[in-house]
């Protein structure tokens, strides 16, 4: 019973990340019926940024923030120079544009900073970026990394990391505060109306542009904090790990219904959920695997996935 | 007069050029024709979540080639990175092969690679000698594949001994890596000792994970459970770094046992100082060893890499000697030939241990313990077959 209760504790932790990228390809798909395959990458490439900021010695909120308006900007400009073009032209160029755009994405990070893992405090790459930034670099003796909460709830058999929760109500928190803004506030509002109807929405006004820009910002700046918290509480960033975290929570996002927000959530937690219950049982072997599994199944037997609405698709 | 210059040029530029060749030429087959040079192919993972272990063994490797000068016999050089997978050193030994030509082979690293590696060289009839891989499968029916170090039926029963009769450990835990060769190999070897010496290994504290994985709570959560004396992990320092540090976070207090997939300076980086100390690691060389002719080693690779030198610099360093020694013996660059004399070396006195090859050209020789402080490996002692 209680190893039950572990495994799903445990599981709501690592779902939560996902779920924090899975709110980027959900709201991306929602607005522009795009899968945006290079998402993982902003992820990977926000778990860097932030890896470094903090390396440098900037508090890590500060290293957060700059790393959320970096990585934001640099989908903003990825989407104007690659999809934006691409618009008129169907669904199936700028999917396969975003595929190759986070292959590019992660040899270019491969190329640039090298393909070993990387952990705190990370050392810049030789190059300009260590001309420009190297006087700020820390000994690497002296250097203490900011930790996520350490501690444990600990009742014998039920044992929660503090960082767990933190993680885990970071994720409900963003899930929450997006579906209000989506909601309430007039940007988040323009978000929905484009979803819903791109046409009308121009019709009345929606700054049609500006909205998509903000949604890929929006998504972005999402992803830079789930890879901060990955980045803290595994002390490793590689240029691949956005492969298996991004496809993961693009299942997750579909598990849950793509283009609904709670679904992201919803979505990534089950995944993450029925994960730890195959490590747990020692089935650690299929746990990859388990994420599509699961997915084929649900969507089987509910194709607009578990918290979607079905809607006619215009042809 | 301009017109009537230019081909005048071209002229004595040819002739130029051809006078330096032929000097450069004449000087070039003297060392060819009097001695065989020999083209060693060299696979090692210099990309990869094994890195540390590539870059180590080619520095060590070097170093020796360095050491021997130019007297002959000249070992040439053709490395291949595999980015420490199996596909990826299947690959480079056939490149090797088949563009490079090479007449012997050293590497990989990693168990599950050298497997992977061994089965192209074998049938091309090309040696490949491995520095590192310790799975006792690698040269079982492949009469062309060799190591220099120890195999791991010897290194975990080196560590059940160690655990019962130095940590007067009763029972244990044992965490798989369940994607390589090496760990599973080391969980029988240190099963079946561990269990003859009169220890107790539970079936439900044999937990697996995933290379891949990282995120080891509920791997970690079942250990705490059951409190075991001691915890055996034969790991890569990626994953074990991981699993380290979030053992300390989850305020696990039992003892820790590695093997040589330890050996990295980046365990302590992934780990952290304070995850990092007080575990005991079973491995094929210690840089702080007394032995002179370590020192020695050690005061070299640091001159020329500003970093100590870990056990898989120590065995590339050997290889590099092992392999000039044989090629000496052989006295050709007949891949048969190399193979041969290999097989045959007999007490190859070498800074990780006196090697001698038993009759599966496995290396008999000893492992040493290290014990892990806050940011590095520390000498305990010394164990012979």
């Amino acid at each position: 019973m209680f190893e039950l209760l572990q495994y799903i504790a445990d599981g709501l932790a690592v779902g939560s990340v996902y779920a924090l990228i899975a709110l980027g390809y959900s709201m991306v798909f929602g607005v522009l019926q795009l899968v945006n395959f290079a998402h993982g990458e902003l992820f990977m490439i926000g778990a860097y940024f932030v890896m470094y900021a903090i390396s440098l010695g900037l508090p890590w909120p500060a290293a957060l923030v700059a790393g959320m308006c970096f990585v934001g900007f640099f989908a903003v400009i990825m989407e104007r120079l690659c999809y934006k073009p691409l618009r008129g032209a169907g669904k199936l160029a700028p999917l396969i544009t975003a595929v190759g755009l986070s292959l590019l994405l992660q040899n270019l990070v491969q190329a640039t900073i090298g393909p070993n893992p990387q952990s705190y405090p990370a050392k810049l790459p030789d190059g300009i970026l260590s001309k420009l930034f190297g006087w700020m670099q820390k000994d690497p003796n002296t250097f203490t990394l900011p930790q996520l909460p350490e501690g444990l709830f600990d009742y014998g058999d039920l044992v929660i990391r503090h960082r767990d929760v933190l993680i885990f109500f970071v994720a409900v928190g963003v899930t929450a505060g997006l579906e209000l803004f989506l909601r309430k506030s007039r940007p988040g509002r323009g978000i929905r109306a484009l979803a819903l109807q791109p046409n009308a929405a121009r019709l009345v006004g929606v700054p049609f542009n500006f909205t998509i820009s903000l949604t890929f910002f929006i998504g972005a700046a999402l992803a830079v904090a789930a890879g901060l918290l990955q980045g803290m509480a595994d002390n490793q960033v590689t240029p691949f790990m956005g492969i298996s975290s991004g496809l993961k929570a693009f299942a997750a996002a579909v598990l849950g219904g793509i283009g609904v927000i709670p679904g992201a959530l919803v979505g990534g937690l089950v995944l993450g959920i029925a994960e730890r219950l195959l490590v747990g049982y020692d089935l650690s072997t299929f746990k990859d695997g388990a994420a599509f599994f699961i997915l084929i199944v649900v969507l089987l037997l509910r194709p607009q996935g578990l918290l979607g609405k079905a809607r006619m698709v215009k042809v | 007069m301009t017109m009537n210059n230019r081909p005048h040029r071209r002229v004595i530029l040819s002739a130029l050029s051809f006078v330096v060749c032929s000097a450069g030429l004449g000087i070039m087959p003297s060392s060819l024709a009097a001695v065989s040079e020999v083209r060693v192919g060299v696979i090692l993972p210099l990309t990869g979540d094994k890195a540390t272990f590539g870059q180590e063994s080619l520095n060590g490797l070097k170093l020796a080639l360095e050491k021997a000068g130019k007297e002959s016999p000249t070992l040439n050089l053709k490395v291949e990175d595999t980015q420490g997978t199996p596909s990826g050193s299947a690959a480079a030994v056939n490149k090797l092969i088949a563009t490079d030509k090479v007449n012997v082979i050293i590497g990989e690293v990693a168990s599950s690679n050298t497997i992977a590696a061994s089965t192209a060289a074998q049938s091309a009839k090309i040696p490949l000698m491995t520095h590192a891989s310790t799975n006792d499968t690698i040269t079982k029916g492949k009469d062309f594949i060799s190591r220099i170090c120890f195999v791991d039926s010897f290194q975990g029963a080196v560590m059940a001994k160690f655990a019962v009769s130095n940590l007067k450990a009763k029972t244990a835990a044992i965490l798989v890596d369940s994607d390589s060769d090496y760990s599973r190999g080391l969980r029988d070897s240190f099963k079946s000792a561990f269990t003859a010496a009169g220890g107790k290994i539970a079936d439900d504290l044999v937990i697996s994970y995933s290379q891949k994985d990282r995120d080891f709570k509920t791997q970690l959560i079942k250990v705490r459970r059951a409190l075991p004396d001691v915890v055996f992990i034969p790991g890569y320092y990626t994953q074990v770094g991981s699993i380290l540090r979030q053992a300390k976070e989850l305020k696990l207090t039992t003892k820790f046992l590695g093997t040589d997939g330890w050996d990295s300076p980046d365990l302590f980086k992934i780990a952290g100082p304070a995850a990092s100390a007080g575990h005991y690691v079973s491995s094929h060389f210690a840089a702080d060893d007394t032995d002179p002719r370590v020192q020695e080693f050690v005061k070299e690779y640091k001159a020329r890499n500003k970093e100590n030198p870990g056990a898989m610099a120590a065995l590339g360093y050997d290889a590099g000697f092992f392999m000039r020694a044989a090629v000496k013996k052989a006295g050709s660059n007949d891949p048969s030939k190399i193979r041969d004399a290999i097989s045959a070396m007999k007490n190859f006195d070498g800074i990780t241990g006196t090697i001698t090859l038993d009759p599966n050209r496995n290396a008999v020789k000893p492992a040493v313990i290290v014990q892990t402080s806050e940011k590095e490996f520390k000498f305990l002692t010394r164990v012979n077959p």
